[in-house]
């Protein structure tokens, strides 16, 4: 009976796997794959007529909403659908499942319709048509709402008429990104945008009616509306009857099909291999001779191509929208484009990666008229004079370095009566000119609008395409040209540029599964060859940003201190690191192993910190810094710390009025020359410069250490007064707080492994052994004395142990007792029978189990104690006392409950009052039971303190990591540190164990 | 001494004691028995407020102990209790625990407290035991111990609360022994026990409980040898009983054998008593038969396990006469019947014929 069953089941089993196998569904990856299939369309629209011209074998259905359409699509009801390109793009942002076709089935143009007979409207729309599209507004509202990612729309603010003749629009909200509705029921969209912008330049207001797409004609032929605006068609059919405006956006209608899955994709995809023009994947720049390559019209790239690569077939695009759409669909293998750029495009697009950066490298000029030698050198002038004093090094860091997307761009702030420069850009891309919410943005433009408003010019600025502009300004339609123009020999023969104000880096991009990773790590030779590596940065720095803006496919590690990055080069966790020029250079004389790969990684302003409300003391600082500038008090400090050896500087001694008003400042005690603790003092450049103004403006200075990403909150939340520690400014920081003028310019060197080092060579291997063999000349025992000897007894380090002690006992202590009293209370709370007790003490237990120590330590310090000034000490003891509550109450309950209740009730009997009861006869035993968890728990708080050095306390973690930022010694430190913790530990432990015995009463009698 | 008036208490919607109204006097031994569940540890534990009332009240020297003016630990300070579990404090030694109350609570000094504390042990037996804990004491030692502890704190009235139902029938006895010394010795005692041969021995007064109530109070002789009421009467002498009642001819004999044959089972008859009982029951239904036209009877199998006795009780309707006697003297059934019974008795109360006879033993 049993088998029998099983062989039936095993039968259905197998047919089952046999229907399901021999009936794959046909995957279409072409357009003659549609041939039979079902597809869909819209009622009444040109799709529709199409799938009937084009596939007369297939079954239609028709639909009259695209999103019908969808579901039976996927509900396998459809094979596929056919619509137009920007409403298929939005259905694939929401349906993961479905594709588009890359081959569109036919091109077509999107129009206005009008009414016949209206020759007067028809010229005045066209007019409104041609004017968008020459200031570019319109391809700005392509981008802002025919975009690929599902965030919010960018909406224009347009000024609508309130009086005039009204013009009735209609339109079929329902087809994203065209048309369609708000949440607050307003029609919105591309169209929705283009009829009011129609209304703002006709000067007539506008009412929408919104109503089926089939039945727009209709209506507009009865006179309900005057016009349609709903990414409609012009076609033959309708042009019989309603007139069609210019075209304003070229359409293509596409098919929408289901993503392969399962087996069938091992086969179909990637479709990559089987479309690509030539499926060989591609490693290096040379691999694109035999590819497609995409590149922006007229540029140099153009030329570049053809020349280099003759067999490269050349698709030429006029946007890098375009470009990226190209590489998408298969259009093309690669692009080339200039890198910033290319770095933007990466971010928003994750299936596009970088097959190399080292294309080409131009410089980047300004077109001056050859006629007008003058002007161009007033120009260079202004270039000098900004490079100089930073205002350059701010720009390029706002459109170049930080997203430029969010950059902010100036208003124009020109004078009365300035003459008029006419300048003519591309709207190419940012990070060099782009039209964003009404006007021109980005770092030429900004940079030229600069130049104007220094020198009493003003901009007037017109867009043409980028072929146009060398035209332009030979034709004298142009005073000045600019949007990324690198200077060629050819060019210069037309134009006269200006000194170069940007490198420019081609990159080239392509999806990624057409790039051949290379995974051998490889050598490092340029600063460049970092991309594919692990790079090490200060967490929270500018490094950190820079390496992941720019390198992104590189693996960025973070760490918390300069010693820890150190560290994990020498231990192979990193290949490459950031670390500033001029501690490195110390680095570099006691670490014989590590090598320079590049001096110059980027270079920032440095300044100090401080809170946005306190503007007085900044700019009294500000003061200051110009003061000392000019008395040569900064020269000697700059000396002494930069210049000169750093580990030899003798810090001034400085004495502060102690009447004064009390300002602190806060520093990360990152290293020399900027600030380090030797000798238990306060050093370096940003202390003696700090100091020194302190004690000059009559201040009583306080110094506090933390982390350094801790400096920031530190400010806002009232800490510190000011805030230095080689702190560069960034767009992101200048948000929070307020810079002084910059004092110093930091320069980020990269450090790696000489070993590592490509350009090292014999000669630098033959000397690292030669210093390697000197070094294994000591034994073991020497290195430890030495060891012991620079991170103990130099600079009386172990003062700073000793106090790091003291610290860790203190608040370990003052902890246990609070948290155990608070325990107490909490548990009679969470075990009284009353709901108004029980129930805060069980959520008091549950929120402070499950909150990481860490968090609520930096809540209490940073919010709740914001702006009191507060011993950390003391909110050390109130968090870890909180957190200790919680899990004693815990175990306070448990001892409790586990005294049998026949002891209360034997109590109770006896005449002891409840109270009585508990504390004679259930306590002592409750005690006794829970001692060795209670033990346990204490142990594990004095170890959980080690993370106070967050809140700025110097406890026992805090001084061992100052010691190894100054000795860069990563061993000692740190076993002396855990046997001290495990020294406290067992001193606890043999504590409790001398309170267990006192408390057990057999032992006590000595019967155990 | 103590007073209960009209004490109820509940626990939710079971009402375990309906309406108890009592006095204690000082000097009774009184024995609280009967079946499980009827409240009696309920009603002890209701007398020093280890259970609170639902309703009534409980005068203790004629202090309201319910009222919340009064202090009622310390009215418990006058009332001992010894527990089942015996409950004595682990975490201190035996000496320690019979000085903890007079110390704490009565405020003397440890070393006279200490005095007082060896001679109760000496008293219970166990002086040598003093400065052990009790983890390493016997049951019969640990309960002993626990009424030295109550005698440390010069009690009015020691409640016992089933003292020797956790014990072993050998430890049994040490304990029973010292009770019987305190009642002696003029102690006021109220203990729960089922320790029947006990009660009767030790105790002045007697409570039977049942039905929520102190169904039955009386002296030792009056509840143990003649209890008035039924349900006494039946727990007393541990009597089990089968009735079944017949009111028409068509009455289904075999579901009748088998509900006496399982009552039978229940009780492991042997199969010989349990036939005899049989017969007999058969032979009265056809003499009835035979000399009645309508049928109403009931029957009823007592089994007194105290007595190991069997008795059968025939009731029913009718006219005054003997179903024995009526038939003729030579019908075999009525020979079955003497054969089988004896201390045959006829009764005539209340219009019903009732005869009763019991099973002869071998």
């Amino acid at each position: 009976m049993k088998n029998y069953f099983i062989s039936i089941l095993l039968f259905s089993l197998v047919i089952v796997f046999f229907v399901g196998c021999s009936n794959p569904k046909k995957s279409f990856n072409t357009l003659d794959d549609l041939q039979n299939a079902s597809i869909g369309a819209m009622t009444g629209t040109t799709g529709e007529q199409l799938v009937f011209k084009r596939f007369p074998d297939a079954k239609v259905k028709s639909f009259d909403d695209i999103m019908d359409a969808i579901t039976a699509l996927k509900s396998n009801q459809l094979d596929a659908v056919i619509t137009g390109f920007p409403a298929a793009m939005n259905v694939c942002k929401h349906n993961s499942d479905l594709q588009m076709l890359s081959e569109p089935v036919d091109y077509e143009n999107t129009c206005i319709a009008i009414r016949k007979g209206n020759d007067e409207l028809l010229a005045a729309l066209n007019a409104v048509i041609t004017e968008l599209k020459n200031d570019g507004t319109l391809k700005d509202m392509r981008r802002r709402w025919f975009k690929k990612d599902s965030g919010p729309y960018e909406l224009a603010d347009i000024k609508l008429p309130e009086t005039g003749e009204l013009l009735k629009i209609g339109t079929s909200a329902t087809r994203e990104p065209f048309c369609f509705v708000d949440e607050n029921k307003n029609v919105t969209g591309h169209d929705g945008e283009l009829a009011r912008r129609i209304s703002a330049k006709l000067g007539r207001p506008i009412e929408f009616s919104d109503m089926k797409f089939s039945a727009l004609i209709p209506a507009l032929q009865s006179k309900k509306i005057d016009l349609i605006v709903a990414g409609m068609t012009a076609t033959k059919e309708r042009s019989k009857s309603v007139d069609f405006t210019e075209s304003y956006f070229e359409n293509s209608q596409v098919i929408l099909v289901k993503k392969p899955t399962g087996t069938e994709s091992a086969k179909e995809s990637p479709a990559n291999e089987e479309q690509s023009v030539n499926g060989n994947k591609m490693k290096t720049l040379d691999d694109i001779a035999d590819k497609v390559v995409g590149v922006y019209e007229g540029t140099i790239h153009d030329a570049f191509v053809a020349n280099k690569y003759p067999k490269a077939v050349i698709k030429r695009y006029n946007s890098s929208a375009d470009m990226v759409l190209s590489l998408k669909t298969q259009k093309s293998d690669v692009a080339l484009l200039d890198f910033i750029s290319a770095n933007v495009l990466l971010k928003s697009n994750p299936d596009l990666g970088i097959l190399t950066n080292e294309v080409l490298s131009m410089p980047l000029g300004i077109g001056f008229n050859k006629n007008n030698p003058e002007l161009r050198e007033k120009f260079n002038r202004f270039l000098a004079a900004s490079k100089a004093n930073g205002v350059y090094d701010e720009m390029y860091q706002r459109w170049c370095v930080d997203d430029p997307e969010k950059a902010q761009m100036p208003e124009p702030n020109y004078s009365a009566n300035s003459v008029e420069l006419k300048f003519a850009v591309a709207v190419a891309d940012l990070p060099y000119v782009a039209y964003l919410n009404g006007r021109y943005v980005g770092f030429d433009i900004e940079l030229l609008q600069k130049f104007a408003e220094s020198e009493g010019y003003r901009m007037k600025t017109t867009t043409m395409e980028f072929s146009s502009l060398i035209a332009a300004m030979a034709s004298g339609k142009a005073d000045i040209i600019a949007d990324g123009i690198a200077i060629t020999e050819e060019r210069q023969k037309q134009v006269a540029f200006s000194d170069p104000y940007m490198d420019f880096k081609t990159a080239a991009i392509a999806l990624k599964t057409n790039i051949e990773v290379d995974t051998n790590t490889g050598k490092l030779e340029k600063l460049d060859d970092i991309a594919n590596k692990s790079v090490g940065v200060y967490a929270g720095t500018i490094h950190d940003t820079f390496v992941e803006e720019h390198y992104p496919n590189a693996d960025i590690q973070r760490f918390n201190s300069p010693a820890d990055i150190i560290l994990s080069l020498k231990t192979g966790k990193t290949d490459a690191v950031f670390f500033d020029l001029v501690s490195a250079k110390v680095i570099l004389k006691s670490n014989p192993d590590i090598g320079i790969l590049s001096e110059d990684a980027l270079t920032l302003p440095v300044a100090a910190g401080f809170n946005k409300n306190n503007a007085k003391l900044r700019h009294e600082f500000n003061k200051y810094l110009k003061e000392i500038k000019s008395d040569g008090t900064y020269d000697t400090m700059h000396k002494r710390w930069f210049i000169d050896d750093p580990e030899k500087a003798e810090m001034p001694k400085i004495e502060f009025d102690k009447n004064g008003p009390a300002i602190t400042l806060a520093v990360a005690v990152g290293d020399l020359p900027n600030s380090a603790i030797v000798n238990g003092e306060h050093v370096g450049f940003d202390i003696e410069l700090v100091k020194t103004f302190a004690q000059r403006k009559g201040y009583n200075l306080k110094i506090n250490t933390m982390e350094f990403p801790s400096l920031i909150a530190a400010l806002s939340s009232g800490k510190a007064d000011i805030i230095a520690d080689g702190i560069s400014i960034t767009e992101e920081r200048q948000k929070r707080i307020d810079f002084s003028d910059s004092y110093n310019m930091f320069k980020t060197a990269v450090l790696v492994l000489n070993t590592n080092l490509h350009a090292a060579g014999d000669k630098k291997t033959e000397e690292t052994e030669k210093k390697k063999a000197a070094v294994i000349e000591n034994t073991f025992l020497q290195d430890v004395s030495e060891s012991f000897h620079s991170n103990i007894i130099q600079e009386k380090r172990y003062l700073l142990i000793l106090g790091g002690l003291k610290i860790t006992m203190i608040i370990s202590i003052l902890s246990t007792l609070f948290g155990t009293l608070l325990g107490g209370l909490v548990c009679f709370m969470r075990m009284s029978r009353r709901k108004a007790l029980r129930i805060p003490a069980e959520i008091y237990i549950s929120i402070l189990r499950g909150t990481p120590v860490l968090v609520v330590l930096m809540i209490i310090f940073y919010v709740v104690f914001a702006s009191i000034d507060i011993d950390p000490v003391l909110v050390a003891v109130i968090a870890f006392g909180l957190n200790f509550a919680a899990y004693v109450s815990e175990m306070f309950r448990t001892g409790i409950e586990g005294v049998d209740r026949g002891q209360t009730e034997a109590g109770i009997a006896i005449g002891f009052s409840k109270v009585k009861t508990f504390i004679y006869i259930v306590m002592p035993q409750a005690v006794r039971r829970i001692l060795p968890v209670y033990k346990g728990e204490m142990i594990s708080l004095v170890k959980m303190t080690s993370i106070v050095g967050y809140i700025a306390v110097q406890d026992l973690t805090k001084a061992s990591d100052i010691i190894r930022s100054r000795t860069f010694d990563a061993f000692f430190p740190l076993i002396m540190v855990a046997v001290l913790y495990f020294l406290i530990s067992w001193l606890l432990m043999v504590l409790l164990g001398y309170v267990e015995r006192k408390t057990n009463p057999k032992l006590k009698t000595s019967r155990a | 001494m103590i007073r209960v008036e009209h004490l109820e208490k509940k626990f939710g919607n079971l009402t375990v004691l309906k309406d108890i109204n009592v006095e204690i006097k000082k000097g009774e031994v009184i024995s609280i028995i009967g079946p499980s569940g009827t409240g009696k540890s309920t009603f002890l534990r209701c007398l020093n407020l280890l259970e609170t009332p639902t309703g009534g009240k409980i005068f203790i020297d004629e202090t309201d102990i319910l009222d919340k003016k009064t202090d009622v630990p310390k009215m418990r300070q006058k009332m001992g209790m010894v527990f089942q579990s015996f409950n004595l404090f682990n975490h201190l030694s035996v000496l320690d625990n019979l000085t903890i109350g007079p110390v704490k609570l009565l405020g003397k000094e440890k070393t006279e407290a200490e005095k007082r504390g060896m001679e109760l042990l000496k008293m219970v037996g166990l002086a040598e035991k003093a400065e052990s804990f009790a983890d390493e004491l016997s049951g019969g030692q640990k309960q002993r111990v626990a009424i030295a502890r109550c005698l440390s704190m010069d009690p009015e009235i020691i409640l016992f609360d089933e003292p020797t139902s956790a014990l072993d029938p050998t430890m049994v006895s040490e304990v029973l022994a010292v009770i019987r010394r305190l009642a002696r010795e003029g102690m006021t005692l109220a203990i729960v026990t089922h320790e029947m041969d006990f009660a009767k021995d030790v105790s002045n007064r007697v409570f039977y409980m049942d039905e929520g109530l102190i169904y039955e109070d009386g002296s030792p002789e009056q509840i143990f040898e003649n209890p008035k009421k039924e349900k006494t009467r039946a727990f007393i002498n541990r009597i089990r009983s089968f009735n079944y009642h017949i009111d028409s001819p068509d009455y289904d004999l075999y579901k009748m054998n088998a509900e006496i044959e399982q009552f039978c089972e229940k009780h492991v008859f042997p199969l010989k008593m349990v036939n005899d009982i049989l017969l007999i029951i058969e032979e009265l239904l056809v003499l009835y038969q035979s000399q009645s036209k309508t049928i109403n009877v009931d029957l009823r199998v007592a089994y007194s396990e105290k007595q190991d006795s069997v008795e059968i009780i025939f009731e029913s309707a009718g006219e005054e006469g003997n179903l024995l006697e009526k038939a003729e003297p030579d019908d075999i059934g009525v020979m079955i019947i003497k054969n089988k019974a004896e201390r045959i008795e006829f009764q005539y109360v209340d219009d019903r014929n009732k005869l009763s006879m019991f099973l002869k033993r071998k």
